[in-house]
This record gives structure tokens, sequence and C-alpha cells, in this order.
């Protein structure tokens, strides 16, 4: 403690010590000639001062008293909502910004593609773990970044990492899940939205979730950031099951990665949307039989007048990638071809505007919807379209009211238009309101299905019901 | 289709969840305990539950000492010196002072084992050396003699001497941590942590071998001794150390001494830690890699 110094330097004080009456600390007090206070002990603080006169021993006590009850300056006067350190001064870089905040341990990065491969570099080499918010990052850049950080212990989770959940803190699209058991290494943003999401349905929470980035279990990347993702959740102590999820991965490296993982103390489920295997709603209903939780009726809102359904073509307009994956593939198998991102297509249709080619320049559909709002214009004016298919994704970092924009785009549709089903992906303490936003699009005439595949299963049945 | 399914009533929003130590899981899952106050801080409150078992509610962003349970914000934190309403812990969670707050995070109060070398050490130790040396803190005469015996008789691989130099060292200073607990402490954390990969011959295993014998040596006799020779509080913390169980503060120390991320920033908040506590902690530290270093070249 500072306060001995103080007091043994004031005037007229010539030895003091201010310390608990552990024995060791009584013995040192007694060397210096005092007397050994009767009945204290290592609980007790014990105050010895030599002073000159009475005076001096008072003045010498009032600094005791002012030291013992001064308050160090907090962290938050210093600076600590984010302003940067004490000295005011922003910090220009994320090495300078890890400097001011040595307690931090993760960088989001969300700079234009090209960019993000410098500033995520610098924050690995800063001790720091990486979130890669960005897209349309190099493959070759990706795989240095990964090989770096698993070089230093690190996660590189990314790019396009839509969505992520670390240590308790939403990062980028985030749904508002309650903790629990489950760790997710997702290499699909809206998947992980969609399994966080049933599982907070049915009662269960999460501990973390690590988005590795769409390519990671491509051939070139190998599945690097997945090894790191699998050993942090392996190693946390929240986690009692780790569920991996990925849009189509890799055949080979699909394949290696039951090996690589043998090793892990952590009960593991792989979720990789391949053909035959389950969609992300029955990836769900198997964790949670494995963890004992009883499978609920997954929640649906149906309009009060629902519109006669009506011949013609599939069209899924979608702003999450791997919901339109899952679509798409659950599509084909039911009606035959369905065309995928070509906007061109006069038959059945699953697009996904989230992809690089539709977000160049814009911001994601999920939070700028004006070109999916266009094309949904044109397919509910459109008489040879049976069906659309929606999604609609709630949660932090995206459009405050996403059925609202929706509904109207509906409401303003001309007479007898095609059925309308979407997919609501959210949870109850989403800050848009879950029942509230279902209310919006039941009350335009469509149906909400908070599992995806319920969804697509729902507008082929309307679509079958009606030929 | 008509039917519209009602759901049940929403939760209320996020549950109010904390995080807490591994070390302190068994308390944080057992029964219900009661709790009384021991010191009380702006932003850590110390309770125990009677014997020498010590929980600390700490608010965000304080020190992670490794029997801490983080609140989930500083309005969290009791207002006043005195708990008024019920405390306890336990059934997964902490009540303080009439607040639950539910453990749902976890975190490990030991580092992540990072491999290291000789060389990597070395370097490591003479940067912390370098740094240690230009803090205007100074231990006290009596504790620095004590360090160095205490790094003598480990570097020479002499149990008893080691427990004795530690002893010697336990409640010593100034501090609700006494300065000399620190310095045992960080030594401690130091020697579980800061092994560099054993050589794969008959002697780098025997080395091995003796560097625990040692080590758990000093550890047995400060789990035996400190109860009764410091503060409910420091024994705590010095129990924790024996099994080689840290703050965050510490263990990013030693994480960056193999390396993996730069020290000055880490190093300065370590420094930040107490008074004199985090500098305490980085002598015990320096002097526990140093007896190591020692050890491979006799």
């Amino acid at each position: 403690m500072q306060a001995s110094r103080t007091v043994a330097t004031a005037p007229g004080v010539s030895d003091a010590m201010i310390a608990m009456a552990t024995e060791l600390n009584l013995d040192l007090i007694e060397d210096l000639g005092f007397e050994r206070p009767a009945g204290a002990g290592p609980n007790d603080m014990v105050v010895a001062v030599a002073a000159a006169d009475r005076s001096a021993l008072d003045h010498a006590l009032s600094l005791v008293d002012a030291a013992l009850t001064a308050r160090a300056p907090s962290r938050d006067s210093a600076g600590g909502s984010g302003a940067g350190p004490a000295s005011g001064h922003l910090p220009r870089t994320v090495s300078a910004a890890a400097r001011d905040h040595p307690e931090a341990e993760l960088a989001l990065i969300s700079v234009p593609g090209p960019h993000a491969f410098t500033e995520a570099m610098d924050a690995l080499e800063s001790g720091l773990s990486v979130v890669v918010f960005s897209d349309n990052v190099p493959v070759e850049l990706e795989i240095r970044l990964k090989d770096e950080a698993a070089h230093r212990g690190l996660l590189v989770m990314g790019p396009d990492c839509g969505t992520a959940s670390v240590g308790g803190l939403g990062l980028g699209f985030a749904n508002a899940v309650r903790p629990g058991p489950v760790g997710i290494v997702a290499a699909s943003g809206t998947g992980a939205q969609q399994l966080m999401c049933l599982l907070d349905a049915a009662g269960v929470g999460i501990s973390q979730c690590l988005g590795v980035g769409g390519r990671d279990l491509s051939a070139a990347v190998g599945g690097r950031a997945t090894r790191q993702a699998l050993r942090r959740l392996d190693d946390d102590p929240a986690t009692e099951l780790i569920a991996v999820i990925s849009k189509p991965p890799d055949p080979q490296v699909a394949q290696r990665l039951p090996e690589e993982t043998a090793e892990l103390a952590t009960p593991l489920e792989f979720g990789l949307l391949e053909p035959g295997g389950p969609d992300l709603t029955r990836f769900t209903e198997q964790l949670l039989r494995r963890l004992g939780v009883a499978v609920p009726a997954w929640p649906f809102w149906a309009p009060g007048r629902a519109r006669p359904a009506r011949p013609g073509v599939l069209r899924g307009l979608y702003g999450g990638g791997t919901l339109a994956a899952e679509a798409h593939a659950l599509a084909t198998a039911a009606l035959g071809p369905v065309a995928g991102d070509d906007l061109a297509a006069t038959g059945h249709l699953v697009v996904d505007f989230g992809a690089d080619q539709f977000t160049v320049g814009r911001a994601h559909p999920m939070l700028d919807p004006a070109l999916r709002n266009q094309r949904l214009a044109a397919d509910l004016a459109d008489p040879a379209v049976g069906v659309i298919l929606l999604d609609v994704e709630l949660g932090y970092g995206v459009h405050p009211d996403p059925a609202g924009e929706l509904a109207a785009v509906l409401a303003a549709a001309g007479h007898d238009p095609p059925a309308v089903v979407t997919a609501l992906v959210g949870t109850l303490a989403d800050p848009q309101d879950m029942d509230g936003q279902a209310k919006k699009l039941t009350d335009a005439g469509a149906y909400a299905f908070a599992s995806n595949a319920q969804a697509v299963g729902h507008a082929i049945q309307l679509l079958q019901a009606a030929r | 289709m008509t039917a519209v399914l009602t759901r049940s009533a929403p939760v209320g929003g996020v549950a109010v969840s904390g995080a807490a130590s591994t070390a302190i899981r068994g308390l944080v899952e057992g029964p219900r305990r009661a709790l009384t106050l021991l010191a009380a801080f702006p932003s850590a409150v110390y309770l125990t539950t009677g014997d020498s078992t010590v929980l600390a509610a700490v608010a965000p962003g304080s020190v992670r000492l490794p029997c801490a349970v983080v609140m989930p914000s500083a309005a969290d934190m009791p207002d006043g010196e005195v708990l008024t309403g019920e405390s306890w812990v336990g059934l997964g969670g902490l009540t303080l002072d009439g607040r639950r707050v539910e453990v749902s995070q976890w975190w490990r109060p030991t580092p992540p084992a990072p491999p290291m070398s000789v060389e990597v050490l070395a370097r490591g130790l003479d940067a912390l050396t370098a740094r240690l040396s230009v803090q205007q803190h100074r231990l006290l005469r009596a504790i620095s003699d004590g360090l160095r015996r205490l790094e003598a008789a480990v570097r020479m691989r002499e149990p008893d001497p080691a427990a004795d130099a530690a002893s010697a060292l336990i409640g010593l200073g100034p501090g609700l941590t006494p300065s000399g607990d620190d310095v045992v402490s960080g030594f401690l954390v130091g020697l579980h942590h800061l092994a560099v990969p054993r050589e794969p011959t008959r002697n780098g295993h025997a080395l091995a071998a003796a560097r625990a014998h040692v080590r758990d040596r000093i550890a047995g006799r400060i789990l035996i001794e400190a109860p009764v020779r410091t503060t409910t509080l420091s024994a705590a913390l010095l129990g924790h150390a024996a099994r080689g169980h840290a703050a965050a503060e510490v263990t990013s120390v030693l994480n960056a001494l193999s390396g993996r991320r730069p020290l000055s920033p880490v190093l300065m908040r370590l420094m930040a830690v107490g008074h004199t506590s985090g500098y305490d902690m980085a002598c015990g530290i320096l002097a526990a890699g140093r007896a190591l270093l020692g050890q491979r070249e006799g």
C-alpha cells in the first residue's frame, strides 16, 4: 500500500507502517520499536506511526484516513466508454487500439474487402482474434490470415462472417438468444441464426457461436478456422455440446473432419448441408434429442384470411444465403429443376440477394431490402407465379422493422396476388418484437414460420394442392 | 389451414447472467451456502462462506480473480459497505443483497499452456526484467531477500529449503494481500505455467519430475500455513495460486512471455492491480522463470 510511504515521509514522522496484522508484520512492527497490539489478527489492519509530537501524529493519521478512503480513478472516468485512452487521442490503427485497451481480446473488422486483410493481420499481430465482417476478401489472403492465427493460437472468424456470439456478446447480425450449453461453429451466417433461434424457441441456449466464414470448409481453405474454433469451444467450460454447421462443404474436407476432431472431449454434431443430409430444422431436432429436450411444435402464424392457392411457379426471394440454399435443395427435391440466382429464369427460382454479385456497392438485403422489394413487387404482379417464399431475419444489426417493409409491398399488390410464405427467423427477446412482426405479416395475408424448412414445405404443399 | 399457435409468454428479455471462474464452479453449482462480507470496494466485494473459502463479486472490467463472479453490470454491485439483504451462493448463481445473478458463462483461470522454447522464455524474461526495472515500486528488502532465497532453492531443486523460503514470505508486508503473499502467488503460478517443453531424454523426464516435486512441496506448505498466517482473502488467493489458478491479468502476462502477444500492454494492466499487488506478482513470475531457466543450465 502506498499509504505507508505517504505517512512515513510526512513531516515529524520518523517511522510508519500500515499493514495487515499478520504474524510477520507484527514482528516487523516490534522490530521497529512499537508495542505489539493485543488481540490483533490477520484480518485487522495495524497502523504504527512514530512521530515527534502530537500534532505531527494527528497530521500523519489524517493522511492515513485520506489514503485509505481515496478512490482510484475509475476506468469509466478514464475514458472507458469507448472514447479511447485518457490522453484523449483516438487510436488510428487496430494495433494502437490494442495497446490502449490491453484487456481486449477480439477485433471486429468491417471495411471494404480489399482493405480487410491489412487490418485483420494488424489485429492478429497485436494478439487479437478477429471477426472479419467484410466480404470480397480473396481466398489466398483468407488462408494466410487463418495460418497466422493458428500459429498464434488465435481465431479468424470470416471473411463474410455475418453473425457471431463470443463471451455473451453478439457480433454482426445477432439474435437475442438465451445463454446455454450449445456451442456453434458456423460456416454459414443465417444457418447459425436459424439454429440459434429454433434452439431458443425450444428453451435451449447457446454458449458461443463462432462464425468461420462460408468458405472455410471449401477445398482451398480446408477447415482451417473450423479446427481452431472447435478447439476453442472444447476449451470453453460452458459448452457441453458442439454443433458444426456449414453451407455445402467440399466432400473431402467434410470427410476428414470427424477424424481431425477425434481428440476433442466435448461431444460433437455435424449439420453439413449436403445432398441427402438433414435440413437445419431436422438438425436442430437431432441436437435437442441428444440433449434430452422435447422437440416442440415449431411456431407458425397463419393469416386470418388465407389467399386461395393458385397454380404457378415458385419464387424464393431470400436475403440469407444458407436459407436460400436450404430452400433450393428442398424445392428441387419436391418440384424438379429450380433455377438459382438467375433473375431472368421463367420457371421455379430461388435467389440469394445477399450473394456477392448483389452486394457490390450496396448494403446487405438484411439492412437494405430495396432490391428484393423491387423483385417482390414484380413477382406479385406476375400471373405465372403461384407462391412466393421470403425470409425475414430479426435481431440486432438488421432492419428495425423488416416485416413492416414487406407488408407495405404486399399491401400494394394488385388484385388476386400469389400466396406468400415467410420464414421468420428471430427470438421473442429480439428488439423488433417477434409476435408483432408475425402479426404484420399475417395481416398482410402472408404465412410466417419459425422454421425455414417448414416454410418451404408449406409453399410446396400450396403449389401441389393448386395443381 | 386456420390454426394460429400461441406461444408462451415472453421471457422478459435476456436473462440477467454473470460469468465466473471454473475454480469456483463447485461453489456456484453446489448447495446453498450463506455468505458474509469480508471487504467491500467500489469495484469488488469479497465474501466468505465462513471457512477459508472466499468469493469475489466484481464489476465488469475489474480484476478477474480466480475466485470471481463478474456481475452483469456495475449497477448490479451492492451500493453500501454493508449487506442488508440476504446473500448466498449456490444452485447455479449468486444472490447478493437479495439480488440474483445466474452464472451462465465460465472462464478458466489458467493460461492455455502455450508451447515455449528456452530461447523464447529467456527473451520474455529479459523484456520483463527491463520493464520492471523502470517501475517506481520496489520490493521491501526483507521480501526481495526472501524471494532470492526461494528462487535459488528452486533452481537447485531443493524442496524443503524452497518451502521454507516461501513460508517465510507469507503474511509479510503491506496490503490487504500482503506483498510477500503476492510475490509467492506470482512465483507459484509462474512455476505452473512457464515450464519449457520437456526434453525427450531420460534426464529431461527426471528434471520435469524434480521440478514438479519442488513446486508441489511449496504449494503443500502454503495450503497448510496460509489460512493461519495471513488475511482470509490472501490465503484464499494463495490457495488458488498453489493450484496454478490466477487472475486474467496474470495469465495474460504468462501468455505474453510465450511470445504470442506483446508484453508491454498486458504488463501495464497487471501493474494496475491493487496498489503494489501487480508489481509484486510480476516479480514472483520473473523469479520463477529465472529459476526454471537456471535449472536447465544447471
